[in-house]
Formats: structure tokens, C-alpha cells, sequence
């Protein structure tokens, strides 16, 4: 059976006088790949971002093993904006993203990465002068120099190619199998063959689909 | 972790030439407006050249705040980093950079003194005299508008709210600044207590920074 890595306890969350979760609860597991869907404004970012301030949150409590890894970041995430300093050069960010993990990644690995996303010749220009794909493909490579417990990416197919995505995606399944993966997405028929555990949000509740 | 963190910002202020170049014409031009509006019919005296002195360094912090973490609030790196580097090191590394950009164009801006004002004589003494005072009114002026940018980023009106908060919160540097130069000036030797004074602003809006950290998170 799975162990639970994040268990959420009755989460009630508003912005202003709107109302986004009543009293919401889930677990996320082990190793396990989570499709997070819902309209338009129904949450599904904040509640990312709320899990990505979980440590503060006396809502949410982290598998402790975890927590004393010294080895392993918890989390990766890659939101609506890609994460990246737009006036330094690819090469610049992923070098300082790098360089501060608990455990950084080889170059090799880098270069891959960079060659799978077609980036390479791009490598040395600023992120700014980058398409919009371009960009997403850049955060997504930021989010996967990590090897998190918990992997958060918010619309990551948003702006890809279908190449891209494909390749994403298997990168996905065969490199972080053994991460926990929570992905926000509209475009269920791609992701669906990867999915263990389907969120929906609706009207501020949290349903296990 | 920490060098990683000054490269990074060094880095992005190497990409932000153009940035600092405009702002040394934006200082020069304040500058000869006065020169020419005031300095021409009848000379400047000092205390007034001290008042303009330190609106020019408010000045100066105001466009930099700005400028160093605008990236940061656009392209949400600044999150990113954030999950990896605890907060209190972001918040020293930034304002490091901020305080030495800020010294750098002040140095400028007091060769500029010099040159518009006939009334400032240039001299070695006068010169470290008035750094003695800079040093910790840049410091005050760096730790408070990182702490305030990083505030008005967990905000929803994001960069509307930092102005409405510096603008109050530095008005007791510069208060505490002229008047320790005003009495340098006057008596021709520095004092301790304006010093002190200028100081504990530093290590007042250092704690603050330090302990508001986790109103500055999303």
C-alpha cells in the first residue's frame, strides 16, 4: 500500500469575501502521479500555492522522513510564469537554479534536457528574447532539475508543441516514477494514461474522482 | 548558498545597465535644475545643498527598489528561489546589492554636489565626513525597501502599496541624516550620537526585514 507523503486536514481557504475551499481534505502518496482539474477559477492554482506554503500551515503535515531528508528538496513547481530571471541567459538560471538544490544535477543531465526541448542553441540568450513556448519549455526544465518528493506543475502543456509534450510527458513517467506528481491540467485525454488519482474542484470542494 | 545568491543579483544588475545609466541622467538633470533655478541667483548655502543632497539619495532608493526586484515580482523567480534558500538569506543578498549600487551612485551624486554647488568645497576631510553619514542611511534605506518590496509583493496591489509604505517610513532617515550633516557642517566635526542615531535606523530596519520575512511569502 502507499504511504501518504502530504495529508491535508479540513482546509478552508477565502480570497477577499470569496470562498475558494470549504473544509477540504486529501492525501497525496508516494510515488503516485495526481491530475488536479477544475473550471476556470475554481482553485486549482491556489491550491498549489497553498501547498507550496504547507510548512507553515498547521492544515497540512509532511510524511516527517521527509522533512528530515537532507538530501532531497520537497518540492518543485512550475506555475503560470515560468520561474526564471527573464534578463539572464538560459545557461545563467539554470546554472543558479542548479547550484542551490540540496542535490544538484549533473551537466549531462542538463544537456539532455536541453536537447530533448531543442533549447541548446538557445542556451546562451536571454529567456526574454525566448518564445512563449520557448519559455514554458525552459521552466519546464527548471522544475525537472529538481528530484523532489513532490513534483507541482500548474498547466505545464499550456503553449507546448506536440513534440514537446510527448516528450514531457515521457520524462514524466520513466524519470520520475518515484516522485509524487500533482499536475494541473485541461487536456485530460494526454495525461490520462500516466493518471493513478484524479482532484476535481467544484463549487470549493475537493472530490476524489 | 550565499555567493550563489550575489552572483545571481550581480548578474542581474550587469543586464541592467541601461537602468543605471538613465537613472545618473535622471540625477544630473535634478541636479541642474537646481543649479540653474536657484544657484544662479544668489548661492546655495549648505544646509539647503544637505536637504537636496538627501532628497537626491530618496530619490535614487526609490527608482532602485523598484528597479532590483521588479524582475523578480514579474517572472516569479523570486518564489522559485525561494523554495530552495531560506528567506533571510534572499533578504541580506538583496539588500547587500542595494546598498552598493546605492553607494555607487551616490558617490556620483556628490562629485555632482560639488561640481553645481559653489558653497560645498571640495576637500578629502568633507568628502569622508559625509560617507561616515551615507554608509548608514543607504544601509536603513536598503533594508527597509527590501523588506517593504518583498511586503508588497505578497500584496494584490503588489507595486501600488510600495511607495505608500517607503515614502512615511523613510522620511525619519532622511530627517536624522540632514540634521547629523547640518551639524557636521556647522561644528566641523562628526558626531557620535547623529551616528548612532543613523545607525540604529540600520539595525531597526534590519530586524524588521529579518522578522517580517514571512509577511513577504505568497
Amino acid at each position: 500500500m502507499n504511504t501518504s507523503i502530504l495529508s491535508c486536514k479540513n482546509l478552508s481557504y477565502t480570497i477577499g469575501y470569496k470562498k475558494i475551499f470549504k473544509n477540504i481534505s486529501f492525501e497525496i502518496f508516494a510515488s503516485d502521479f495526481t491530475l488536479l482539474t477544475g473550471e476556470n477559477g475554481s482553485g486549482k492554482t491556489s491550491l498549489l500555492k497553498l501547498i507550496l506554503q504547507s510548512s507553515r500551515k498547521k492544515e497540512f503535515s509532511w510524511d516527517e522522513n521527509l522533512l528530515a531528508d537532507k538530501e532531497r528538496n520537497l518540492i518543485s513547481y512550475l506555475g503560470h510564469e515560468n520561474g526564471l530571471y527573464s534578463s539572464l541567459s538560459l545557461r545563467e538560471n539554470l546554472t543558479f537554479f542548479n547550484r542551490i538544490l540540496k542535490h544538484p544535477m549533473p551537466e549531462s543531465r542538463i544537456n539532455t534536457l536541453l536537447d530533448l526541448f531543442h533549447l541548446t542553441k538557445r542556451l546562451e540568450d536571454p529567456v526574454s528574447t525566448f518564445s512563449e513556448g520557448m519559455k514554458k519549455k525552459s521552466g519546464i526544465i527548471r522544475a525537472l532539475l529538481v528530484r523532489p518528493a513532490l513534483l507541482l506543475l500548474d498547466e505545464p502543456l499550456n503553449g507546448l508543441d506536440i513534440e514537446s509534450t510527448q516528450a514531457f510527458l515521457k520524462v514524466l513517467n520513466t524519470e520520475f516514477a518515484d516522485t509524487s506528481i500533482l499536475l494541473v491540467a485541461h487536456e485530460i485525454d494526454k495525461i490520462s494514461p500516466f493518471v493513478k488519482r484524479r482532484f476535481h474542484i467544484y463549487k470549493g470542494e475537493l472530490n476524489h474522482v | 548558498m550565499f555567493k550563489y545568491l550575489l552572483l545571481k543579483e550581480f548578474q542581474l544588475i550587469g543586464r541592467a545597465k541601461n537602468g543605471l545609466l538613465s537613472l545618473i541622467s535622471l540625477l544630473m538633470a535634478f541636479l541642474f535644475i537646481f543649479h540653474y533655478s536657484l544657484e544662479n541667483s544668489g548661492k546655495l548655502d549648505v544646509n539647503s545643498i544637505v536637504g537636496l543632497k538627501w532628497a537626491g539619495i530618496f530619490l535614487l532608493a526609490f527608482i532602485l527598489i523598484s528597479q532590483v526586484t521588479y524582475e523578480e515580482r514579474e517572472s516569479g523567480a523570486y518564489r522559485i528561489t525561494r523554495l530552495y534558500i531560506p528567506s533571510h538569506l534572499e533578504f541580506l543578498a538583496k539588500s547587500f546589492v542595494l546598498f552598493f549600487l546605492l553607494f555607487l551612485v551616490e558617490i556620483f551624486l556628490l562629485l555632482l554636489l560639488f561640481l553645481f554647488f559653489e558653497n560645498l568645497h571640495f576637500a578629502l576631510e568633507n568628502l569622508l565626513g559625509q560617507f561616515l553619514y551615507f554608509i548608514p542611511g543607504t544601509l536603513s534605506l536598503s533594508f527597509l525597501g527590501v523588506t517593504l518590496s518583498q511586503m508588497s509583493f505578497a500584496t494584490r496591489l503588489k507595486e501600488v502599496v510600495l511607495p505608500i509604505l517607503l515614502i512615511p517610513l523613510s522620511i525619519p532617515v532622511l530627517i536624522a541624516g540632514m540634521e547629523a550633516e547640518r551639524k557636521y557642517f556647522s561644528k566641523g566635526e562628526v558626531s557620535t550620537s547623529s551616528l548612532i542615531v543613523l545607525f540604529a535606523f540600520s539595525i531597526l530596519y534590519l530586524s524588521l526585514g529579518l522578522l517580517l520575512r514571512e509577511v513577504g511569502e505568497d
